[in-house]
């Protein structure tokens, strides 16, 4: 039987000539391996090669950043986050940059954060804690914070996050050997990859789209989005900005918001910071719908000013939102019709199709996988993740795509994120009345 | 009729049916304290009011016996609301009433007879003596009162007459060791909290910046506003008498639906400090030291009743022992039987055989007492041997006025419950026999020693259960 199936395959790569096979695969030749694969490997060639005069800029930027030596001001909000405090006040402790202060905000916690957060004030381990006795979202808590820094760049962390001991020094170098760069992007990478199946398939995730799509991004000045885990800031602009917008989306709005009055975001792999994700895939699940219907919400309605000709129209920025827009929510309801179209057309040779489609899809993944090791700082380690690469097919093409769909459709149809409880209800009502 | 030697109205003689040398002063210049003694009672006229109090002061402040425990009555036709007076006099009278003066000289004079003369030694504290039997003659609990004057803010007058009254230490000691040795039962009235290095009352509580001390603070209330998510101190948004959102510039109208206030927010204005959690520090005002909250004394004041302990104490001393004591034969002191209990219940603690304690009082009051006279004295040795004869060589026996308290080392409860019933009702008879013209109660009282009593626990039960039989 396998002989059987053997030769049909080996008949259909005989009969089809190169023209059929991309007409048959055209989503992914088209569309996909030049945006996912070719892009990679050029950039990742391009930083590869010019390593050494990135290094020179590098040199001269930390020069100057020990010469000034900034306050920078790490400001952490969140919500029952007490248990992660020790943990981010040693990692912060450990870090090569040492002029901060660090202003935890508590937002309205019903945990023993309010004890460990003044217990930790109170020996010196936190410059400012921040209890707020109600809940106001994190934005709110953001502004807070904001309002009471002092240093010279801002640095947003999620308080489950961790770090390399040169990434707080890292992320400041972008701001003294870029131009006009009014925010930088850390790289986040997962910490409990280990814990479970879901969470080494996040990791795999994090590494080829999110950090590689980022590093392509940002050489490509359409980096659009600063994770709210690990993110710098120019003090001066985002305060002009009047910081953080209700979420969820936050960061990504923020982004936008810079980029909107003219400053270049940039992302610095080297700065990485290690968290936690999800360990199931119902989480997961929760996460990503609240990802995927921010991004509607801001790329489609909050900030649509974007696509339209004005004052303060930038052709990189539209670019940026085009891009963004059309993989992540076009394609992904292009890839429907893409299916139905290897199914009408294929209907006698699925079963040679697909699984070759599949094998396409890895031979991607694995390649997408090699490049960004190329570049990594704990390429050993993240090697052992290759055993899962042939999973992540159908994690990135069926699971990811599906509650993407879900989520657009929840939040174009129904304005679905305004109740999201992960935002208090108070703010989510003036955020609707306001359409923000 | 005045006195020649007293000068005109200054030291007024008063006349009444009784024999007795009752004195009005007005002009206490012209009080010569030598002759205090001489008198039954003195009356001061609180017209004067400063030079009132001195003189009560200067009276009570005596250690001869026959001048602190003299007799003396405020005049006053006005309410006097100095607690201290209260304290030190025998009473604010409004008019003189000789009837009302001469019971209450009668009185004292009856406790006074009952006190035994002793030579004063190093083992004798004379101020605690002095406390005890002014209690004692007046049957009057020592109450604090509040003085501005005082380190504390509180004072027990007479004791603070013997103390150095800047030295708040050495007043809280000698109450307290009082306390503890049970001469007197302690009833709460106040707590206060003193300088942990001076005991002080004069605190100033004060929150200050954690980091650098400073008292000079405002706070702020944080304000949310709920549609663009900005959140700062209130002053980012006061427009003249709007509120106004510093980055949307919408006007806040409607708590709970515009915007909340989640916290407040402490400023440093000397050190431009912004924090939420001041520290409390409490300045001493009389030495200086800043206190942290946890580092403050605190001290119980108590309205102080004199006890049976206290009353045996008044009356004779310990360590003032010497013939008298014959009288007790067969008992030990008071504070030799406390001895004698703590080793007892050590005993029991390793031999596990329990023991029992038990306490006799015949229902003597004072008015009982006063018609007794002279076969008072009698009646207390016949009720002594009385007991010594219906107890064993076993027993250990003590006498405290007249209280009776038998300890019976290795005696089951019940058997010692028994014994005490039997002596209760022998004792009755006795004194049904004795005393003719009064019906005096017998109470009894058992309590048993286990390896987990605690010495003053057994005596005050011993005691509670006297009032409850």
């Amino acid at each position: 039987m396998f002989i059987e199936y053997w030769e049909t395959f080996v008949l259909y790569w005989h009969d089809k000539d190169t023209l059929e096979i991309i007409r048959t695969f055209w989503f992914f030749f088209i569309l996909e391996l030049p945006r996912f694969l070719l892009f990679d490997f050029i950039i990742v060639v391009s930083v590869i090669f010019n390593r050494k005069s990135i290094d020179r800029k590098r040199q001269i930027a930390r020069k100057l950043l020990w010469a000034e030596m900034p306050l920078i001001s790490i400001i952490v909000p969140g919500k029952n986050e007490g248990p992660h405090l020790y943990k981010l006040v040693n990692s912060l402790k450990e870090q090569t940059y040492f002029n901060y202060e660090l202003i935890v905000v508590d937002d309205g916690s019903d945990d023993d954060t309010p004890l460990i957060g003044r217990d930790l004030e109170k020996n010196g381990m936190i410059h400012q804690f921040i209890r707020n006795d109600v809940r106001g979202g994190k934005a709110s808590a953001a502004n807070l914070a904001l309002r009471y820094t002092k240093g010279k760049f801002i640095v947003h962390l999620d308080a489950d996050t961790s770090f390399d001991r040169d990434s707080i020094e890292n992320i400041l170098l972008p701001f003294y050997y870029g131009e006009n760069i009014g925010a930088v992007g850390g790289n986040i990478k997962v910490r409990n990859y280990e814990d479970t199946f879901c969470a080494s398939l996040q990791a795999i995730e994090y590494i080829n789209s999110i950090s590689m799509g980022r590093i392509v991004a940002s050489e490509l000045g359409i980096y659009r989005i600063i994770s709210g885990a690990f993110g710098a800031f120019r003090t001066d602009v985002i305060k002009r900005l009047g910081g953080w917008d209700i979420g969820p989306g936050l960061d990504g709005d923020i982004t936008v918001k810079f980029r909107k009055i003219g400053y270049k975001i940039h992302f610095e792999y080297k700065a990485i910071g290690l968290t936690n994700a999800p360990t199931t895939f119902k989480a997961l699940s929760k996460q990503r719908l609240r990802w995927s219907k921010s991004l509607i919400r801001f790329r489609l309605k909050k900030h649509s000013d974007i696509y339209l000709p004005g004052r303060n129209f930038s052709i990189l920025n539209f670019v940026s939102f085009l891009e963004n827009v059309t993989y992540d929510v076009i394609l992904n309801i292009l890839w429907w019709l893409y299916i139905i179209d290897i199914i009408m057309h294929n209907s006698q040779m699925l079963a040679v199709v697909i699984p070759l489609k599949i094998a396409m899809y890895m031979a991607m993944d694995f390649i997408q996988f090699s490049l960004f090791l190329a570049l990594s700082e704990r390429a050993r380690k993240e090697s052992k993740l290759y055993l899962y690469i042939p999973a992540m097919v159908f994690y990135n093409s069926y699971y990811m795509r599906f509650v993407r769909t879900l989520a657009y459709f929840k939040e174009i149809f129904f304005d679905s994120s305004y109740k999201d409880p992960w935002n208090p209800a108070k703010t989510s009502v003036k955020a609707l009345q306001n359409k923000l | 009729m005045n006195k020649p030697n007293e000068g005109k109205a200054a030291i007024k003689h008063i006349e009444s049916d009784y024999d007795k040398e009752i004195v009005l002063v007005s002009d206490f210049s012209a009080f010569d304290m030598k002759k205090a003694p001489l008198y039954d009672a003195v009356i001061l006229d609180f017209t004067d009011k400063k030079g009132c109090l001195e003189l009560l002061k200067t009276i009570r402040s005596s250690f001869i016996e026959s001048i602190y425990l003299l007799p003396i009555f405020v005049l006053s036709i006005i309410e006097i609301k100095d607690d201290e007076i209260g304290q030190l006099s025998d009473g604010v009278i409004n008019n003189i009433q000789t009837d009302s003066i001469n019971s209450f000289i009668e009185k004292v004079k009856v406790k006074r007879k009952q006190l035994k003369p002793f030579t004063p030694s190093p083992e004798i504290d004379k101020n605690l003596i002095k406390l005890l039997r002014f209690s004692f003659t007046r049957e009057k609990s020592l109450l604090p009162v509040k003085d501005r004057h005082s380190v504390i803010g509180y004072k027990y007058p007479l004791i603070n007459l013997a103390l150095d009254s800047k030295d708040a230490g050495a007043e809280m000691k000698a109450i307290t060791k009082a306390v503890e040795e049970g001469f007197f039962s302690a009833k709460f009235i106040d707590r206060m909290h003193l300088c942990g290095k001076c005991y002080s009352g004069f605190l100033n509580y004060k929150e200050v910046d954690p980091e650098t001390g400073d008292a000079h603070l405002e706070t702020e209330n944080i304000i949310h506003h709920f549609s663009c998510a900005y959140m700062g101190p209130e002053s980012d948004f006061v427009r003249e008498d709007k509120l106004i959102c510093p980055k949307c510039t919408k006007t806040l109208r409607h708590i709970g639906v515009d915007y909340d206030k989640p916290s407040v927010m402490y400023h440093s204005i000397e050190s431009d400090r912004y924090f939420q959690d001041p520290e409390m520090k409490v300045e001493c005002l009389n030495c200086g030291h800043i206190n942290d909250i946890e580092g403050l004394v605190q001290y119980d004041l108590f309205e102080l009743s004199l006890t049976d302990e206290g009353i045996d104490e008044a009356i004779q001393p310990t360590g003032s022992q010497s013939a008298a004591d014959t009288v007790y034969s067969g008992y030990i002191t008071y504070a030799t039987f406390g001895t004698f209990l703590r080793f007892e219940i050590e005993r029991v603690k390793s031999s596990q055989k329990n023991s029992s304690i038990g306490l006799l009082r015949p229902g003597i009051t004072s008015e009982i007492e006063n018609d007794l006279g002279h076969q008072y004295q009698k009646l207390i040795e016949e009720i002594s041997a009385f007991v010594v004869n219906n107890t064993t060589a076993s027993h250990i026996l003590s006498r405290s006025v007249n209280s009776f308290f038998i300890l019976m080392p290795e005696t089951p409860l019940d058997k010692c419950n028994m014994a005490m019933e039997k002596m209760k009702k022998s004792l009755k008879t006795l004194l049904e026999n004795n005393v003719k013209d009064h019906d005096i109660e017998v109470h009894a009282s058992v309590r048993e020693i286990t390896p987990n009593s605690e010495y003053q626990s057994v005596l005050n039960d011993l005691r509670a259960g006297i009032l409850k039989d």
